[in-house]
């Protein structure tokens, strides 16, 4: 492309131009320096222009005014009477005129704003009527106080506070970032107030906001702002002045406004606050208003290099188009940007960044998928890279995030917590006989309530990361407080609720000075403590709770267990046998396995993982326990085949228990959900080393049996660790292979020291055969591309 | 009448009895003193006065060579003597006088003391000062017809292709001489600082 004509770069400069040649032309601008510069030089001439319009406008403006209205200084005072008397006409809008005047009875100085008669029967006028009286009692040293409204012959008048300063976009011209800041805080605090009482300013520019000689920044004519441009004048091409300003909603039919309209302007503010220029600094009304409905800004840091990226990301999430992905009120980002001040971590993101990273993101995984199905990469590759994107698309809540880091401030909040509950628990080493019997569970229920209710609070505040420490210690003392209560004031403790033959309190005398506590009393904490759990856990979402829900259905179970006798001390037979414990959990932790799996299916990974790691722990410590056990699980399945009634009864158990792993692994795959193929790898690495792992160690144990037997175990060590590494090739099982070439180091030091140490041979025939299987790797191929090529000749 | 850049009327001041220069620079700098003083609400008398005695104060200052560009640029020192003038000057009046003035419609109740302001309102009467001298210089120096397609094109913004049809020019042509005029405005304004 040639340099284009002048009348190309004025165009580009002041956005006019289409699409299609803007894009053509911006590419030109990347190569051409002289049109660059040119470009540069025609944007410092608009900015003077701007200035030259003003400077001819100053003079030739002249507003029209309603005969009826109040335009001169002469009927302002006739209506204000003989406590005002008035100075000047400051300021004349389509909406009313404001006076300086002076109150003769206080010595001060106020504004008057009279509304004009058109506006005042209007509708949005009586609102603002009522927002006017509202105002009155609203006290903020940063905002204009509205002394008195009145009423004269059906002319309408508020009295305000006088403030006299530059805007506030003038005021800040030199300053550095930080008293910017504190300046643009300032303002945030008057509006945040305001918007608690219901009020909405509707018109927050810099025209509004002054900053005194003191630099206080002061919002004025709060709630008073009038709808000053109709929509058919937007229509129309009417729009007077530039209302950068607005939001998306209010330049839309039918006009909405909500208070994170204001969020916007004040979006906008902080965007010039960073950046010195507006996010949309189209001139031309119309663009302008396609621009604030369609287009995003451009990112703070593009323009301003040293613009920090927390601050971007709070600017953007207020400039956001549909006004609910906003700060819901002017508190929201206040209390963000006091965040950034505070070192904290800021977490809001602007929604428009991640659907563009998401779009962004779903092709590219398409491609993955491609890349996948041609094995371009493994599924494994795939999977990792998968899961980051997931991550970034959908990160869990911020909240989450910034609980599970461990920041000094959350390590001391989660230390706090765990003092407490031990604190608590303590209460239960003795019965505290000095104390009245009321107040001895008294710190624990004290330490309770208090923890719920500031988790409560913190997270209707939002401060989800000290809402989860705080619910979480609550969580773990709910149980420790239900027991202590119930147990110091004898509540249920003379409903028993067991089925069998024993009972906690037997169990308890054994424990000295430990408060006695019933069934019931036990059962009942428990239940509180899993049905508080699922409600924390619905709430917040923290998979947190997901385990304390898990942790207490377990306790739960085992108590039943012990209360049932089916566990514990009773004679005949001695409960606490290992393969006992382990043979009543291996059905919950099934079915814990499968519940996980279920809500994995329906998307709720969130919940599943815990479920999934919690079954499976308990699913691999009680098959291992049930193998070396006395009674073998397996043992009644089958008759054992005649030659191996001599050999341990362990191995059958073992050998089964690796294939179960082998078969859920093959299970899990099939599933294909990214948590079960990861349970899947997990359990592919516990087949192969729970079977070759048996089998060196009931080659040490088998003492028992004969000579010829325990060879058994030394031959089918390395036939089994040979049979993984050669398996290994099917699937790519890289568990399999390791675990194999460890199965043979074994196997190589067993032979080693037990029967051949005294032979040089021994280690000089490994090394041999070692070169012989390389040098077959490497011929047997090429003899076989040989073989096939001579066949096909 | 020439065009002059401030940095050359202040060497013509370092000598004395050159009347030449001492017009120039009244003809500069007064009426921008005089519309400040008059924007703070002096009557008119009051502000030619408070104006004169402005440029008496900077002239005595600058021979006794108190004035140094490194220090800050002739706009500030001006401001800093114009201010005291005139504060001074409204010590010397009733109170009254200069609030009930309806005739000029304006006060400086509001803003004497509020220095953001004053300093602010200083601000726009310089850079108005300013820009009406380079306007003035684009106009001698200019083709007449390049000006009119800027002011009427940039400046009263009617649509180019009927300033270009008035003109006889192209479209081109229109854009082109809106880039001249601004480009040379921002070089003497450059100059003239």
């Amino acid at each position: 492309m040639n340099c284009p004509e002048y009348e190309t770069i004025e165009r580009y400069t002041l956005d006019r131009l289409d699409s299609e040649r803007r894009t053509e032309f911006s590419s030109h601008l990347e190569l051409c320096p002289a049109c660059k510069a040119k470009v540069a030089e025609a944007r410092q001439n608009e900015r003077l222009l701007i200035e030259l319009r003003t400077v001819g406008k100053t003079t030739s403006q002249t507003p029209d005014y309603d005969e009826s209205d109040v335009a001169t200084i002469d009927r302002a005072q006739s209506i204000l009477g003989e406590r005002y008397r008035v100075i000047r006409k400051v300021g004349d809008g389509s909406a009313g005129q404001v006076f300086q005047v002076i109150d003769t009875v206080l010595e001060r100085l106020v504004a008057v704003k009279f509304l004009r008669r058109k506006w005042s029967s209007d509708k949005t006028t009586s609102q603002t009527w009522h927002e006017a009286r509202l105002m009155g009692r609203l006290n903020h040293p940063n905002i204009a106080q509205v002394y008195e409204i009145g009423e004269l012959d059906g002319q309408k008048f508020i009295v305000m506070e006088w403030v006299d300063g530059p805007p506030l976009t003038e005021a800040w011209k030199g300053l550095q970032l930080q008293q910017r800041l504190h300046l643009f805080l300032g303002v945030l605090e008057a509006v945040a107030i305001a918007h608690e009482r219901g009020i909405i300013h509707r018109d927050i520019k810099p025209q509004n906001i002054l900053v005194t000689s003191t630099l206080k920044p002061k919002v004025l004519d709060f709630g008073i702002a009038l709808e000053t441009q109709s929509l058919e004048s937007i229509e129309r091409g009417l729009y007077r002045g530039t209302p950068s300003y607005s939001s998306p909603e209010q330049i839309t039919t039918p006009v909405r406004i909500y208070t994170s309209t204001d969020v916007f302007a004040l979006g906008v503010l902080l965007y010039e606050l960073l950046t010195d220029t507006l996010p949309f600094p189209q001139t031309d009304p119309k663009k302008l208003f396609e621009a604030i409905k369609t287009e995003y800004p451009e990112l703070p840091s593009a323009i301003q290099e040293k613009v920090p990226i927390p601050l971007q990301n709070i600017c953007l999430k207020a400039l956001e188009k549909d006004p609910h992905n906003r700060y819901a009120n002017a508190r929201g980002l206040l209390d963000d940007i006091n965040r950034y001040l505070r070192g904290e971590k800021v977490w809001s993101r602007p929604s428009f960044l991640s659907d563009k990273i998401q779009q962004e993101i779903f092709y590219h995984c398409q491609k993955l998928k491609v890349w996948r199905d041609n094995e371009l990469l493994t599924q494994k590759e795939f999977d990792k890279l998968e899961n980051i994107y997931e991550r970034m698309i959908s990160p869990p809540d911020p909240s989450i995030i910034e609980a599970r880091e461990l920041s000094l401030s959350q390590v001391c909040l989660y230390l706090g917590g765990w003092i407490v509950v031990l604190g608590s628990f303590v209460l239960f080493y003795k019965t505290w006989e000095q104390i009245p019997i009321y107040w001895r569970p008294t710190p624990a229920i004290i330490a309770t309530a208090l923890m719920t209710a500031l988790g409560i609070s913190m997270w209707r505040r939002k401060e989800s990361r000290l809402a989860v420490g705080f619910l979480a210690t609550a969580n773990l003392l709910i149980p420790i407080t239900v027991l202590l209560t119930l147990a110091q004031w004898q509540i249920l403790s003379s409903a028993d609720y067991s089925w069998g033959t024993e009972s906690i309190s037997q169990i308890l005398k054994n424990v000295k000075s430990w408060i006695i506590v019933g069934n019931a009393q036990v059962y009942v904490s428990l239940w509180l403590w899993f049905a508080f759990s699922l409600l924390f856990l619905r709430v917040t979402r923290s998979s947190i709770f997901m385990l304390f829900s898990v942790t207490a259905f377990l306790t739960w179970l085992t108590t039943c267990y012990i209360i049932a006798g089916m566990i514990g001390p009773t004679e005949p037979f001695n409960p606490w046998d290992p393969d006992i414990i382990a043979g009543r959990y291996l059905l919950p932790g099934i079915g814990m396995f499968i519940l996980g799996v279920i809500l994995d299916r329906h998307r709720y990974t969130h919940y599943a993982w815990p479920l999934c790691m919690t079954g499976l722990i308990l699913i691999v410590a009680c098959l291992s326990v049930i193998a070396i056990s006395e009674n073998t699980l397996f043992g009644w399945l089958w008759r054992k085949p005649k030659f191996l009634t001599e050999l341990e009864p362990h191995l059958l158990s073992f050998v089964c228990n690796g294939l179960i792993y082998l078969g859920l692994a093959g299970i899990c795959r099939l599933l294909g959900t990214r948590l079960q193929r990861s349970l899947s790898s997990i359990f592919n690495w516990l087949g192969p080393i729970h079977i070759l792992g048996s089998l060196r160690i009931l080659d040490l144990d088998a003492s028992s049996i004969s000579e010829g037997h325990r060879l058994v175990y030394r031959i089918l060590l390395p036939i089994a660790s040979f049979a993984f590494v050669f398996g290994s090739v099917a699937r790519q099982m890289k568990s399999f292979f390791f675990s194999g070439l460890a199965g043979i180091a074994a196997a190589v030091h067993k032979l080693t020291i037990e029967h051949l140490d005294k032979f040089f041979a021994w280690p000089v025939s490994l090394i041999i055969t070692g070169i012989i299987w390389m040098l077959v790797s490497w011929l047997v191929p090429r003899w076989k591309a040989n073989l096939t090529l001579k066949s096909r000749k | 009448m020439q065009w002059v850049t401030s940095t050359q009327i202040l060497e013509g001041l370092k000598t004395t009895g050159n009347t030449t220069a001492w017009d120039k620079f009244c003809d500069h700098f007064q009426p921008v003193v005089v519309n400040f003083a008059r924007q703070l609400g002096l009557p008119e008398a009051d502000a030619e006065d408070a104006a004169q005695e402005t440029m008496l104060e900077f002239l005595k200052a600058f021979r006794n060579e108190k004035y140094n560009r490194e220090k800050g640029s002739l706009g500030n020192w001006l401001f800093g003597i114009a201010r005291r003038v005139i504060l001074n000057l409204r010590g010397r009046k009733p109170l009254e006088q200069l609030v009930a003035d309806k005739t000029t419609g304006t006060s400086f109740w509001d803003l004497i003391q509020d220095d953001h302001n004053i300093k602010h309102t200083w601000e726009t009467e310089w850079r108005q000062m300013v820009l009406t001298k380079c306007v003035q210089q684009v106009r001698r120096e200019l083709d007449p017809k390049v000006v009119e397609a800027f002011e009427l094109y940039a400046l009263s913004e009617q649509p180019v292709e009927e300033v270009a049809g008035r003109l006889k020019m192209s479209n081109n042509a229109v854009y082109i001489a809106k880039s001249r005029v601004l480009s040379r405005l921002r070089e003497l304004e450059r100059q003239f600082e």
